[in-house]
């Protein structure tokens, strides 16, 4: 039994568009995360370096072979482009990347940890992954990583060209440890992988048994994907719904069922469940800010308590699963049940970047990362300040 | 006699017989869009006792203090209320934008899409998002693109004294092409995990995001346009002739068609700055009026207001309330009016069009 945990849509279109994935159900009552480490890679693949090169299986089930590890990569899923600089601690072997892992790069951290991730190309396909063959050959990749589960549309053509190409599928955390050892096989840097799984597991088993340890009935928590113009919330088999009930809160949009998770939902809907802790996610412009300021949301629970919160942005958006997730779960546990001045959070960033990056964030990079400005008005948010 | 039997307005009007016929079905309908109304802001996934409905609207209007909590006048008042009012203007205003234009161009086809102007409106506003600007330059840029693509549709027309019908229905079909690509274009470019959903949502079309701003912004326009081809209920009964008829009725078509047509541009473009582009009403509705109260404009043309903001509201409704999760407001509109049309097309074959 293996729990699949969803992951806000890849976005290209509006959430209610995707394609459904498979569901979690009862996380919750099941005890949610248990049944995150219960998942080890499930089919598809590591791979094994022997004398004849480097044996890699892909999420479609193809195998690859390289003579040698790969130096030159191109990306097309927007996480990977973050995920192979964490794997590989530089910027160097990735040529192409999509212009959306390029946007975040630039926006976020990781433009100033690899400053040679700004310069990669980042004209390698259209926000439907549609390659642009041509440009992508002319980069002389060793491998191209692209969706594997969208249909041969967005594969073929490369194949066509000649291009090896890893496919990948998106949405659960055991996707990202399946990811990372995909990654780190063909650069040949296994024991990144490990490292770098390792200390999610841990950290996963951590907030598992403190989840655990909490009441039974913890703060309400309600995950905007948007509220701006049109409210999506993360209901059930949302990767969002996982880590709410892994940290001990509840989903008041549980019981909601949207195709990937993710359902658009009328405010008087939102007023009726009336939400403890509010977050906002990284899909949507707004700030706390402006849900304290609309008259609409003045007498939910949340912003009487001005529990209104913006989800970090570091090497990569803290809402979907990465390999900056285990901090997205301390950052909402610190949350939902605040333990006062002296958060460890700040320090776990130290640490986790240390182990991704091989970088030290200065404090104002700290800041920058918790989103300390834009939280500043709302409760219990001292507590991540610098010390 | 007679003019004992006339009510006293009309007598002044000059046009006695004919006024009283046009009386029962707009107050008929006038009654349900009020019922329909109340119910509207009746119900809702917050529930709210119908008095407490009624003391928050008094309260806010007279300044009568009721019982009803500070939650539940919120949810009456600043999210039931804009979003039924908007409705109602969207429905109405679609309704008898649709009557009118399938008056002008004597084609029960014809609906506000046709001339352009919607795909107009949806560029201007698809833009405002992909720029990140704000709701007002959304409302804004969906009124200056509207109109855009009317003025287009003047210049590709415009040397042609009689502008033939044919030419205009193509100008539009041409613009609204035009636009539409305009529309994908930015969709392309849009930043799929910011911009992109935001538009894709504005443009299935919903009411789900109003505010009394929103309301303001769609009431100017819509009533604007309304009242003139209210006023104007005559003489489109008249161009409903055909040019050849209306000019031997003393009637100059073209300048005529052509202040019917910015009339519904202005609908149509208020209506999509805040609600996107919603499908059906302005085909079926004009036809359902027709089939109840036949063609005569100077009655079909109210009716076919009140008659599509009643639609709007009860589909509105419908999706805010049947499930947690919101149903595509566009979606609905086809899933209910498709069948609802069809049925009534089987019954009512002859008196469609022809006998109109």
């Amino acid at each position: 039994m293996c729990a699949e945990i969803l992951n806000p849509p890849p976005a290209t279109v509006h959430p209610g568009l995707l394609r459904r994935r498979s569901v979690l159900r009862g996380a919750a009552v099941l005890g949610g995360a248990a049944l995150l480490t219960a998942c080890g890679g499930s089919g598809s693949s590591p791979a094994t370096t022997n004398p004849r090169g480097i044996t890699v299986k892909d999420q479609r089930g193809k195998t690859v072979v390289f003579d040698k590890p790969v130096t030159r990569v191109v990306t097309l899923p927007m996480p990977a482009a973050s995920m192979l600089i964490a794997v590989d601690q530089s910027a160097e072997h990735l040529v192409g990347m999509h212009d959306a892992s390029w946007t975040a790069v630039r926006d976020g951290i990781l433009g100033t940890i690899f400053p040679a991730a700004l310069k990669v190309t980042h004209d390698v396909g259209d926000q439907e992954f549609v390659p642009n063959v041509e440009s992508i050959v002319a980069l002389e990749p060793d491998v191209v990583i692209q969706w594997g589960d969208r249909g041969s549309g967005i594969i073929a053509p490369m194949e066509n060209a000649g291009l090896t190409v890893l496919g990948l599928s998106y949405g659960t955390q055991d996707d990202v440890a399946t990811w990372t050892r995909l990654f780190a096989t063909m650069l040949d840097k296994p024991q990144r992988a490990e490292a770098i799984i390792s200390n999610i597991d841990d950290q996963l088993g951590e907030m598992t048994s403190l989840g655990d340890s909490r009441p039974s009935t913890g703060p309400s928590i309600l995950y905007f994907f948007q509220i701006t113009e049109s409210i999506n919330v993360a209901g059930s088999n949302s990767y969002n719904d996982s880590y709410i009930n892994l940290v001990g809160g509840t989903n008041p949009a549980a019981d909601v069922e949207g195709p990937s998770g993710i359902v658009g939902v009328d405010a008087e809907q939102v007023l009726a469940w009336d939400p403890d802790i509010i977050l906002i996610g990284n899909f949507d412009v707004a700030m706390p800010a402006d849900v304290y300021d609309d008259p609409v949301w003045q007498n939910l629970s949340a912003v009487k308590a001005r529990r209104v919160y913006k989800v970090p942005l570091g090497g990569y958006r803290w809402d979907p699963p990465g390999q900056e997730s285990p901090l997205m779960w301390r950052w909402l546990s610190d949350i939902a049940f605040p333990a006062g001045k002296g958060a460890a959070l700040r320090s776990q960033v130290v640490t986790d970047y240390q182990l991704l990056y091989d970088y030290q964030p200065s404090d104002a990079q700290l800041d920058m990362i918790l989103r300390i400005d834009a939280n500043r008005e709302s409760a219990n948010y001292r507590q991540f300040d610098a010390t | 006699m007679l003019r004992e039997a006339e009510p006293a307005a009309a007598q002044e009007s000059g046009r006695p017989a004919r006024f009283g016929g046009s009386v029962v079905p707009v107050a008929t309908m006038a009654v349900v869009l009020v019922g329909v109304t109340l119910v509207a802001l009746s119900v809702g996934r917050f529930p709210v006792p119908f008095l407490h409905v009624v003391q928050v609207v008094a309260s806010h209007l007279f300044g009568i203090e009721g019982s009803a909590s500070a939650v539940e006048g919120n949810v009456v008042w600043l999210v039931r209320l804009p979003r039924v009012v908007l409705a109602l203007l969207v429905g109405g205003g679609l309704g008898i934008a649709g009557a009118a234009l399938q008056a002008t161009f004597r084609n029960p086809l014809v609906s506000p899409e046709i001339i352009g102007v919607s795909s107009g409106a949806s560029f201007g506003g698809a833009l405002a998002l992909l720029l990140g600007l704000g709701s007002l330059f959304l409302v804004a840029g969906a009124f200056v693109f509207g109109l855009a693509a009317l003025a287009i549709l003047f210049v590709l027309t415009l040397d042609r004294a009689g502008a033939p019908m044919l030419m205009v229905v193509l100008g539009g079909v041409v613009t609204g092409s035009f636009f539409s690509a305009l529309v994908a274009l930015t969709t392309y470019v849009a930043d799929p995990y910011t911009t992109l959903p935001a538009i894709v949502f504005w443009l299935l079309g919903s009411v789900a995001s109003a505010t009394f701003a929103k309301v303001l912004v769609a009431a100017v326009p819509i009533l604007g346009g309304a009242v003139v081809l209210v006023l104007l209920r005559w003489r489109i009964n008249v161009l409903s002739l055909g040019d050849e008829d209306a000019t031997a009725l003393g009637l100059r078509p073209s300048p005529l068609r052509w202040v019917v047509l910015v009339s519904t541009s202005l609908i149509v473009a208020g209506a999509v700055a805040v609600s996107g582009v919603i499908g059906w009403v302005g085909l079926v509705i004009p036809h359902l009026a027709r089939m109840w109260v036949g063609p005569d404009h100077r009655v079909l043309l109210p009716v076919s207001f009140l008659m599509g903001a009643t639609y709007l509201i009860v589909i509105d409704t419908l999706a805010r309330t049947v499930t947690a999760g919101e149903i595509p407001l566009g979606v609905l509109t086809a899933l209910i009016g498709a069948p609802a049309f069809f049925v009534l097309l089987r019954r009512n074959r002859d008196k469609i069009w022809d006998s109109a």
